[in-house]
C-alpha cells in the first residue's frame, strides 16, 4: 500500500478516535500501520469462501 | 523439613538472587509464611489433605490478580490511576493452585500488557536471563521464565497469546505448557487478546508442569472463552517409564517454514530431540499448512484487539505507556475493521487445515524460537543471513501454533551454552500426549532444566 495513503489515513483517523499522534510518534505509528497493511495484503491473498466465518457461539 | 522452613528457604533464595535477574515485582512474604504455617499445623493435626503440590512455592506473572495487590500487568497506568483498586480476590488459577496446596510467594515482571517477547520493561527494568545476565529472558512472561530458570521457584504461571510462555521457557531453559485455547479459565487474569489468550504453567520438570496444569483445570463461569470442560487430569498418563511408552504415538518433525525461520542452532536442538525419539518410535516429517498465513492472522488480530482494549489508555496515558509497544498498540487501534475481520475469517479456515494434520499425526515437533537469547537492547536478529526486527520476530515459530489453538509444551534441550527449546505440539485437547513426549525427553536426559552455577 502506498505510504502516502497510510499517512493520510493516520492524520484523519487519529483525531477521529481521539488518539495522540504528533511529530514525536507519527513516523513510528505510520511504520507500524504500514506493517499491518502488508499483513492485510497477505490475508487478502488467502482464498476464502463466503461461508468461511468465525461463527461466534453464544452460550446462554 | 517443615513447609514453613521450605518457604523461608525459597524467600531467602529470592532475596539473594533476584536482584541480578529482576524477575520479581512483588513478594507476598506474610501471606506465604502464614499459609505455610497453616499447612504445617494441619499436618500436625492430621487434617492436611496432602498431595504433591502441598507446600510447593509458586509465583505468577503480574497480570494475575492477587488479593490485596493492584494488578499492574507490567504497566505504570494500573498503579497510577486516580483510584487504583487492589484485587478483591485471587485469580481463579491462583486460587486453584493454592487449593491444591501450593503456596504463592510473589508476582513476576512482564512486557507491558503482554505485548512483547523480551520483558525489556521500561518501568521496572528488564528481566535478565539467568544463563547470561546480558541477554533477554524472553517474554512476555519473562519474569516467569527467569524465576524458574534460575531455580527461584519450581513453578510459575504465565500467559501465552503468541508465544509468551514458550519463548521465555526456551530462552531461560524451563518447561512450559500452553494448553488448548479454552482449556483453562482466565478469570482474574488481565486480558490482552481475548480470542487468543491462554494461561499456563512453567516448571522445572514435566511432572510439576502437569501437576500445576491439572490443578488449574475445570470450568470458569467468569471466562466466556473457557470451554467449560470437566477436568481431564494428565498426570495419570505420565508413567515412570515414559520413554518406554511412546509406542502408538505418531510423531513427526515440521519442515518447511519451521526450518527456514530457525537458525542452525534451533534446528540442531530439534535434531537432538528427534534423534533421541527415533530410538523409541518412528519419527516422520510433516509440513504445517499455511504457517506464514497463520502468523499473519495472529499478528493482525493481536494488534487490533490489543489496540481496541487499550484505546482509552492510549488517549489518556500515552506518555506513561511502554515506549517499546505503545505505537504498535496505537497502529492497531487505527487499523481498518475489514483487516481484522478478514484475519478472523482466515483463522477459521486455517484452523480447519491445521486440524487435518492430526488425522495422521499425534505429535509434531518444531523449534520454539529462531535461536538463542539475543542481547538486551538488540533491535535485530539474524536468521540464515536475513535480518529481522528482534521484538516481533521472536514469535515467528510460536505464532502459527497458537493461532491454531492447539496445545504445546516447550521443552528445554540439554546442550552446552545458552538454552534453546523445542515445541512438542499435540492435537486439540490432547495435552497429555505432549506431556508424555516431553517427559520421555526428560527421562532420556535430552530435555532438562539446568540451574546456572551462579544460582546454585
Amino acid at each position: 500500500m502506498d505510504r502516502q495513503l497510510i499517512e493520510h489515513w493516520v492524520d484523519a483517523a487519529a483525531p477521529m478516535l481521539g488518539l495522540p499522534v504528533d511529530e514525536g510518534n507519527r513516523g513510528a505509528v505510520i511504520a507500524n500501520l504500514e506493517m499491518l497493511a502488508a499483513v492485510a495484503g497477505q490475508l487478502e491473498a488467502f482464498e476464502l469462501a463466503p461461508a468461511d466465518e468465525p461463527l461466534t457461539v453464544f452460550r446462554r | 523439613m517443615s513447609v514453613l522452613a521450605g518457604i523461608e528457604a525459597c524467600l531467602a533464595r529470592i532475596e539473594r538472587f533476584d536482584p541480578s535477574i529482576n524477575a520479581f515485582t512483588a513478594i507476598v512474604r506474610d501471606r506465604a509464611l502464614a499459609r505455610a504455617a497453616a499447612i504445617d499445623a494441619a499436618r500436625a493435626a492430621g487434617t492436611s489433605p496432602g498431595g504433591e503440590l502441598e507446600g510447593v512455592p509458586f509465583a505468577v506473572k503480574n497480570l494475575f490478580d492477587i488479593e490485596g495487590l493492584v494488578t499492574i500487568a507490567g504497566s505504570r497506568i494500573e498503579a497510577e490511576r486516580a483510584n487504583p483498586r487492589p484485587a478483591a480476590a485471587d485469580a481463579l488459577a491462583v486460587a486453584r493452585l493454592e487449593a491444591a496446596g501450593a503456596i504463592l510467594v510473589g508476582a513476576l515482571n512482564m512486557d507491558e500488557y503482554a505485548y512483547g517477547f523480551t520483558t525489556e520493561n521500561t518501568h521496572r527494568g528488564p528481566t535478565r536471563n539467568p544463563h547470561d545476565l546480558t541477554r533477554m529472558a524472553g517474554g512476555s512472561s519473562g519474569g516467569s521464565g527467569a524465576a524458574v530458570g534460575a531455580g527461584l521457584v519450581p513453578i510459575a504461571l504465565g500467559t501465552d497469546t503468541n508465544g509468551s510462555i514458550r519463548v521465555p521457557a526456551s530462552l531461560c531453559g524451563a518447561f512450559g505448557l500452553r494448553p488448548t485455547f479454552g482449556r483453562l479459565g482466565r478469570g482474574g487474569a488481565f486480558p490482552f487478546v481475548f480470542s487468543i489468550d491462554t494461561i499456563g504453567p512453567l516448571a522445572r520438570s514435566v511432572r510439576e508442569l502437569a501437576l500445576a496444569y491439572d490443578a488449574m483445570q475445570g470450568p470458569d463461569a467468569h471466562d466466556p472463552g473457557c470451554a467449560q470442560r470437566a477436568a481431564e487430569p494428565s498426570v495419570g498418563a505420565l508413567q515412570a517409564d515414559a520413554a518406554g511408552n511412546l509406542a502408538g504415538l505418531r510423531i513427526a518433525r515440521l519442515g518447511g517454514y519451521f526450518e527456514e525461520m530457525a537458525t542452525p542452532e534451533g534446528v540442531a536442538a530439534l535434531d537432538v530431540a528427534c534423534a533421541a525419539l527415533s530410538g523409541l518410535t518412528s519419527v516422520g516429517r510433516a509440513d504445517w499448512p499455511d504457517a506464514a498465513i497463520g502468523r499473519a492472522a495472529a499478528f493482525m488480530i493481536t494488534a487490533v484487539e490489543g489496540g481496541a482494549l487499550h484505546l482509552d489508555d492510549l488517549r489518556r496515558f500515552y506518555n506513561i505507556m511502554e515506549p517499546h509497544s505503545r505505537d504498535r498498540f496505537l497502529a492497531g487501534a487505527l487499523a481498518p475493521a475489514a483487516w481484522v475481520h478478514r484475519a478472523h475469517r482466515v483463522r477459521r479456515r486455517y484452523i480447519e487445515r491445521v486440524d487435518t494434520l492430526f488425522a495422521d499425526h499425534d505429535i509434531l515437533l518444531a523449534p520454539v524460537v529462531p535461536g538463542v537469547a539475543p542481547t538486551i537492547g538488540d533491535d535485530w536478529i539474524e536468521i540464515r543471513g536475513r535480518r529481522f526486527p528482534s521484538r516481533p520476530s521472536m514469535g515467528l515459530l510460536t505464532q502459527p501454533v497458537s493461532c491454531a489453538g492447539v496445545p504445546v509444551v516447550a521443552a528445554p534441550i540439554a546442550r552446552e551454552g545458552l538454552p534453546i527449546g523445542i515445541q512438542v505440539i499435540a492435537a486439540p485437547w490432547c495435552e497429555a500426549n505432549a506431556l508424555r513426549v516431553a517427559m520421555a525427553l526428560e527421562q532420556l536426559g535430552v530435555a532438562r532444566v539446568s540451574v546456572p552455577a551462579a544460582f546454585a
